[in-house]
């Protein structure tokens, strides 16, 4: 990724539910799940689904509506991206 | 497959589009015997260089007061507005209006995830990227200045 990236003011609405996903991803494409959905909650990662509609229909499921939650492709191209600070999951000490 | 066709004014090839909630969020609405806010006409620009639909922030505006929430971001290219881009998106309903004016000409797609982006001083509401492309035939005649959609 050579090009500059502008990173949107709207994702901070899902900053917790980012920096989960981005520790998460190492070890889910370490199993082979990319391209596979991850349903995250906050700090949790609460599932994996094969279709985004899946993802998106369990949390429907599990939360009222307007609650904040991530159905994210599982992608490689993401551990690349050049993620502010914030967005990063603090490492173990 | 339905065909309609439009002129290329200054502002590109522009079309009719309706939003509304997901069919997921809306029927989640239903069942909590809440109300489901109305479909919103926009007008869209059709934009080849677009990854992925893009509409207006004033335009979302109603359905986020009524619950739709972003389920996911995406890195997007969306040369019109600056590059490369890493935003959040929603889950709408985007119907292509033909212009016959007959509904079972239209294009619905129930579920498509779209982006949040401030457009309304451009003279569009929506900017239809290739994600929605690529259910149609779309040809730009620019020395007639017409263009044919067809889906």
């Amino acid at each position: 990724m050579n090009r500059p990236i502008h990173f949107s003011p709207t994702l901070e609405v899902l900053r917790a539910e980012i920096v989960t996903y981005l520790r998460e991803l190492p070890r889910l494409l370490a199993e082979g799940q990319e391209g596979r959905f991850a349903l995250i909650k906050g700090d949790q990662l609460l599932s994996i689904w094969d279709t985004f509609d899946d993802a998106c229909q369990a949390g429907h499921e599990l939360f009222p509506m307007g609650t904040v939650f991530l159905a994210q492709p599982i992608e490689a191209r993401y551990l690349n991206c050049p993620w502010p600070e914030q967005y990063l999951p603090r490492k173990a000490t | 497959m339905n065909t309609m066709n439009g002129p290329i004014d200054a502002d590109g090839a522009l079309v009719d589009v309706l939003i509304e909630l997901s069919a997921a969020a809306a029927l989640t609405l239903r069942n909590s015997g809440l109300a489901v806010p109305a479909p919103v006409p926009l007008r869209a620009v059709i934009d080849t260089a677009a990854e992925v639909t893009c509409i207006d922030t004033q335009a979302l505006a109603p359905f986020v007061a009524a619950g739709a929430t972003r389920r996911r971001f995406v890195l997007a290219n969306l040369p019109a507005l600056g590059g490369l881009m890493l935003n959040s998106e929603y889950a709408m309903s985007v119907t292509l209006v033909h212009t016959s004016g007959n509904p079972r000409a239209n294009l619905v797609l129930r579920n498509l995830p779209v982006l949040e982006q401030t457009l309304g001083p451009l003279g569009y509401q929506a900017l239809l990227g290739r994600d929605v492309l690529e259910y149609c035939l779309f040809i730009y005649d620019g020395r007639s200045k017409t263009f044919l959609l067809a889906f």
